[in-house]
């Protein structure tokens, strides 16, 4: 598939956090010197985000390694240190992409939980995701898109009604929209 | 599909992949002009020493030649030719997986000694016109060097695995020292014309090389060792290309899980703002990136080498002029490959904050060169003048 051109444009002085589906760190930097440059250029109060970041890192069982670079890291962990450079930055909204691949249970339930307090901060959060069953679970509104075009979007009863299946789940509605198309080349 | 088979396939691959490697760098002009030309005098420069000694061989002791054989002998590895998929793959099979390395490791000693051989036969002028060798003895000489070749690569096999860079490096020096003095007492034996203890010895070692590649080639769990060792092999000749185009940067790849410089995420900067946030980021990068620090100083090097070496003043200002043309914009250019380039960083690029710290930290990193210069060429001035050498 070709790739698509467009804009994304936000508001003044909204905060984003870009978590890329394969993590990206300087191979020169511990994390610790990732979240405190993190700090540094969005401003963030010295006591406060040193005291957030040590919470997230214990919660995320990463702080005996808070000091080493998250190059070395396994895939998991490094999954969950992007996450933190995500949080600490306090954004307004997350643009997260295939959040789930290479999470351990564990750090999988551990991201949806922060997941769901940044939304109740008041965070917008925009995923994109090919893992539907989870992405229904958590997820407010959708925006299918098939062979880069927008089939379908929004809350789950109007996906179902858009697809004519009342009680079908998000997995078997995107079946539908896409049936009759040919597979993912 | 049989073992020898898959060998001959990977091997006429590999073959095909090296020369591949060659004619990017010999296109048909590098061909005709140089590399034909280039061959033709290099034959005809042999055959004047099978007719005439040249003068600067002369003076030149058999004891040298045989510790240039020596060095040559650290040369070579072995290869087993196996991929990255045979993980997952060939391994299933293990007769063909294991009768492919088989394969692989024979021909490596086969080719090694033929190289060997070959190397000798490049001195064997000198060895029979200066040196007054008889076949027996360059045979005996020949004998030990293979042997030595083979020892020395299956050692090598084992110093590769060794983790810890440090480590590696003494292990391979003290061993490098240690057989030297072998050598050495080899060749008191064989130059006193002593060949049964060389050849026993050589004999010894021999057995003792096909031991351990026996022993190795039962051996399955160094899978990934070997895919490494395989990769570095096949990559070798274009990392030489590498290093010998000084315009390529070389992006060194560290095996370090924590900073050397800075530990426990140490702050240059105490004061915080996005200013020096953004050049503490820059300047961690820059002195813990080997491949950075090593061109600035290169940069610095050279140029004052050009200043003090080259006599007419003009001559002297236009390199002043060039390094600080060259530093600033090399500092420029690695500023936006470092930052611009990054997803990290590059949403802050269009900040005002990011402009100002990339002014700062370049123009600071830049006067610096300029003081390292002027050290440099201070202390190197000093040294000329007191040593009275001509031109200081």
């Amino acid at each position: 598939m070709d790739h698509k051109k467009g804009a994304v444009e936000f508001k003044n002085e909204v905060k984003y956090s870009y978590i890329p589906e394969r993590p990206i760190f300087y191979d020169e930097l511990t994390l610790w010197e990732h979240m405190d440059f993190t700090a540094a250029v969005e401003g963030l109060p010295e006591l406060h985000y040193k005291k957030k970041a040590e919470e997230l890192l214990k919660e995320y069982n990463l702080s005996e390694h808070a000091h080493k670079f998250p190059g070395t890291y396994s895939k998991g962990m490094q999954q969950k240190a992007m996450l933190i450079l995500a949080m600490i930055a306090v954004p307004d909204v997350y643009i997260i992409d295939e959040p789930f691949i290479g999470l351990d249970p564990n750090a999988m339930k551990l991201f949806l939980e922060s997941i769901d307090r940044e939304r109740k901060r008041g965070a917008g959060i925009l995923m994109s995701t090919h893992v539907l069953d989870t992405a229904e679970k958590v997820c407010s509104r959708f925006l299918i898109v098939h062979e880069g075009q927008l089939k379908a979007s929004g809350t789950l009863s109007d996906i179902r009604g858009n697809c004519d299946l009342p009680a079908g789940s998000l997995y078997e509605c995107f079946h539908q929209i896409a049936e009759g198309n040919s597979n993912e080349k | 599909m049989k073992s020898n088979s898959l060998f001959f396939r990977r091997l006429i691959n590999s073959w095909s992949y090296q020369f591949g490697i060659f004619r990017s760098v010999a296109d048909w002009t590098i061909m005709v002009y140089l590399i034909v030309p280039g061959t033709v005098i290099i034959g005809m420069i042999y055959r004047s020493w099978w007719l005439e000694t040249p003068e600067w061989m002369a003076g030149m002791p058999l004891f040298l030649l045989f510790f240039l054989f020596y060095i040559f002998s650290w040369m070579g590895n072995f290869r087993s030719f196996v991929l990255e998929a045979d993980k997952v793959f060939l391994v299933k099979n293990k007769a063909l997986f294991m009768g492919m390395r088989k394969w692989g490791f024979g021909y490596l000693l086969i080719f090694q000694a033929i190289s060997t051989a070959a190397m000798i036969a490049l001195f064997l002028p000198f060895l029979k016109n200066r040196y007054l060798l008889d076949g027996g003895q360059i045979a005996v000489m020949l004998l030990f060097f293979i042997s030595l070749k083979w020892s020395i690569m299956t050692v090598s096999y084992f110093l590769n695995g060794i983790e810890g860079k440090f480590k590696r490096y003494v292990v391979t020096f003290v061993l490098f020292v240690l057989l030297s003095w072998f050598s050495q007492l080899v060749y008191s034996l064989w130059s006193i014309g002593a060949d049964f203890p060389v050849i026993i010895a050589s004999a010894l070692l021999i057995f003792g090389a096909l031991i351990s590649v026996s022993r190795l080639l039962k051996k399955i769990s160094a899978l990934e060792f070997e895919v490494m060792l395989e990769q570095e092999e096949k990559t070798k000749y274009i990392k030489w290309i590498f290093m010998m185009a000084p315009d390529l940067e070389k992006q060194v790849v560290s095996m370090r899980t924590k900073p050397l410089l800075f530990r426990n995420s140490r702050r240059i900067f105490n004061k915080r703002t996005s200013i020096t946030g953004l050049a503490e980021l820059f300047l961690k990068i820059f002195i813990r990136n080997p491949s950075y620090i090593f061109s600035y100083f290169q940069i610095i090097s050279v140029s004052a080498a050009g200043i003090l070496l080259i006599p007419p003043i003009w001559i002297k200002v236009i390199v002043s002029g060039v390094f600080l043309f060259l530093m600033y914009s090399w500092l420029s250019f690695t500023w936006d490959k470092a930052i611009m380039s990054h997803p990290f960083t590059k949403k802050y690029s269009e900040k005002d904050f990011y402009f100002t710290a990339r002014n700062k930290t370049v123009l600071a990193l830049f006067l610096l060169s300029i003081l390292l210069l002027g050290l440099f060429l201070g202390a190197s001035t000093l040294i000329l003048a007191r040593f009275s050498f001509p031109g200081a």
